[in-house]
């Protein structure tokens, strides 16, 4: 397939396309996440710059 | 060079003198020099992260270690995307951020300091960042030098020089936001400059499929030197470049063992690139990271391999060489795995040398700019600072003279690495990278991941860890790791042997496989053995969580 000769090659090839997939759904997913409420307080506490 | 060139690499400079200079006008206090002030804009940290990540080591040394290797080490690309981005962000990079803020640490051995309550480990930590990210600092430096050496016709040394004085300047005075400001620059630059490399290479070679084809046939189409040299390998394992070494062959252990894990693995300890995590205001910056990052790895890793791979059947087409064959010279009588991504750039696709100097420009400035800054703070704050109280008065001077030694001992290791390993045919670059790689999974790796994520490692867990990771590391170079052992030599001298390992594949075994799970069971158990944190302390370097 595609001219690779053994299945591990192969499967590296697949599997680099899989990973880049991932992180495009994960970032879509997630773009907007936390909300911008949750996360100024959740900055507030993470405090030592007073 | 011609004026185009000329006009290119000037317009290029000028922007990033200009970026360099917004980073020291926008530079008002300790924070801002290190992690850039805590709010950096999630496409720039990205991007910054991404492209100090990869560097001339992976375009220029890891791209010609695949016109060997062949696809096989598209596997490294898979663990660059799915370790190096998706891990990397949203399991470490979520909690480093957090713990970061809440422990106002600014570098990464003042994080792991902090998080184990231990001065010991900063200084420590930094001590092996200083001494060790040379060796990394020096492979990036050669990479772009290798470069310029053959596109400019000007000694190695004027190279090495023109970069130090270049990323020297604006990391020195723009700090960290000078440095991620010029990465994400640098870094679009790079991501044009692949794809377009990606798509000529492929119409060249009359498409994807053809192109596999024309690679997976050629072995088989070979003569004269490139035969005997194909002949050699394939003693040592190989078996094509649209497959896999045999299992087990020293090949297949460079490849799996020293640079798919080494680098695969190694990414998430590099200090470099966890200090980016702490430079973000929250955890969204992070998971929009994830899908710029991921992008930006598959255009940058999976290209450069792709092409390294394919250009053995240009250059096959060209004058009947493949493309290690044809980079033998007296000082390489075996190759130069290190020359074969200039020459192919050079002689197939010369209307496009400009664009990708450029591109090669870029990669090592925005590595060696992320480097500089790096070793600059673990000798001047971490060590310096912290050890002895050595601090200057205001301007952060401590930190830039230690950054002036780094880069100065880093310009001395390029010059020298190639007269060390490159005479038997070694992937200088390649190799140079994957050892600091392995070095910083073994030393920092356990301790990192399980001040991350277990409450119940203790201070003395943390520094034999460690203590143990480190040394592992180092009596496998010297006296185990063949590769390195034996170009050495201190085990030939003490025990007439050039690896104490004997024939067998464990010579071939990179030291984070031998080193990293051993120093995580020894900060486990001492870590079960010895007195806990109080809760109260847990809950606030943990943030109440």
């Amino acid at each position: 397939m595609l001219g690779f000769q053994d299945a591990g090659a192969l499967l590296g090839f697949l599997l680099t396309i899989a990973a880049a997939v991932l992180c495009v759904v994960y970032g879509v997913v997630n773009w907007n996440k936390p909300t911008p409420a949750e996360e100024s307080k959740e900055v507030s506490e993470e405090e030592w710059e007073k | 060079m011609d004026t185009i060139t000329i006009a290119v690499v000037l317009v290029f400079l000028g922007v990033t003198a200009f970026l360099g200079w917004l980073g020291w006008r926008q530079t008002k206090n300790t924070s801002d020099y290190l992690l850039a002030g805590r709010k950096t804009h999630p496409l720039i940290m990205a991007i910054s992260y991404g492209s100090t990540f990869i560097s001339t080591s992976a375009i220029v040394g890891f791209g010609g270690a695949a016109s060997k290797y062949g696809m096989g080490i598209l596997w490294l690309t898979f663990l660059n995307i799915l370790v190096g981005i998706f891990i990397a962000f949203v399991l470490f990079g979520k909690r480093t951020r957090k713990m970061g803020h809440t422990l106002d640490a600014h570098t990464f051995p003042e994080l792991l300091a902090k998080r184990f309550d231990s001065k010991f480990l900063q200084v420590a930590c930094g001590l092996v960042i200083f001494v060790g990210m040379p060796l990394y600092a020096g492979a990036v430096m050669l990479g772009g030098a290798t470069y310029l050496v053959q596109s400019l016709a000007i000694s190695k040394e004027l190279a090495i020089l023109i970069l130090v004085v270049l990323v020297t300047a604006y990391v020195m005075f723009g700090g960290m936001k000078g440095v991620m400001y010029t990465d994400a620059f640098q870094g679009t630059i790079m991501f044009v400059g692949m794809l377009i490399l990606l798509v000529v290479t492929y119409a060249t070679l009359g498409g994807v499929a053809q192109a596999h084809e024309r690679l997976a046939m050629l072995p088989s189409n070979l003569d004269g030197p490139s035969q005997a040299m194909v002949a050699g390998w394939t003693k040592d394992g190989f078996t094509g470049w649209m497959s896999m070494p045999a299992f087990g062959s020293p090949i297949w252990m460079q490849l799996v063992s020293t640079i798919v894990l080494g680098v695969g693995i190694g990414v998430l300890a590099q200090p470099q690139l966890i200090v980016r995590f702490m430079t973000v205001k929250s955890d969204r910056e992070l998971n929009r990271g994830v899908l710029i990052g991921g992008i930006f790895i598959f255009a940058m890793t999976g290209v450069a391999f792709v092409c390294g791979a394919l250009s053995n059947v240009w250059f096959w087409d060209l004058n009947k060489v493949i493309s290690i064959a044809g980079t033998i010279t007296a000082a390489a009588p075996k190759g130069n795995p290190d020359a074969v991504i200039p020459n192919f750039i050079m002689t197939a696709l010369p209307w496009f040398n400009a664009i990708f100097m450029v591109t090669l420009l870029a990669a090592a400035m925005s590595t060696m700019s992320s480097q500089v800054h790096t070793m600059g703070s673990s000798l001047g704050r971490d060590v310096l600072e912290t050890s002895i109280g050595f601090r200057a008065k205001k301007g952060n001077w401590v930190v830039r003279g230690a950054m002036m030694a780094g880069i100065l001992l880093s310009a001395m290791l390029a010059w020298y690495l190639p007269i060390f390993f490159g005479k038997d045919g070694t992937a200088v670059i390649a190799t140079g990278t994957s050892l600091f790689f392995g070095l910083c999974a073994s030393t920092f790796l356990p301790l990192f991941a399980f001040g991350l994520f277990w409450k119940g490692a203790t201070k003395q867990g943390a520094i034999w860890g460690f203590c143990i990771g480190l040394g592992l590391s180092i009596l496998w170079l010297l006296f185990f790791y063949a590769k390195v052992s034996g170009a050495l030599g201190l085990s030939a001298a003490l025990f007439g042997v050039p690896s104490l390992a004997g024939p067998g594949f464990v010579k071939d075994l990179d030291p984070i496989i031998v080193a990293t799970p051993v120093a995580a069971v020894v900060l486990w158990l001492v870590s079960l053995a010895t007195p806990k944190y109080p809760p109260q302390w847990l809950e606030k370097v943990f943030g109440g969580k």
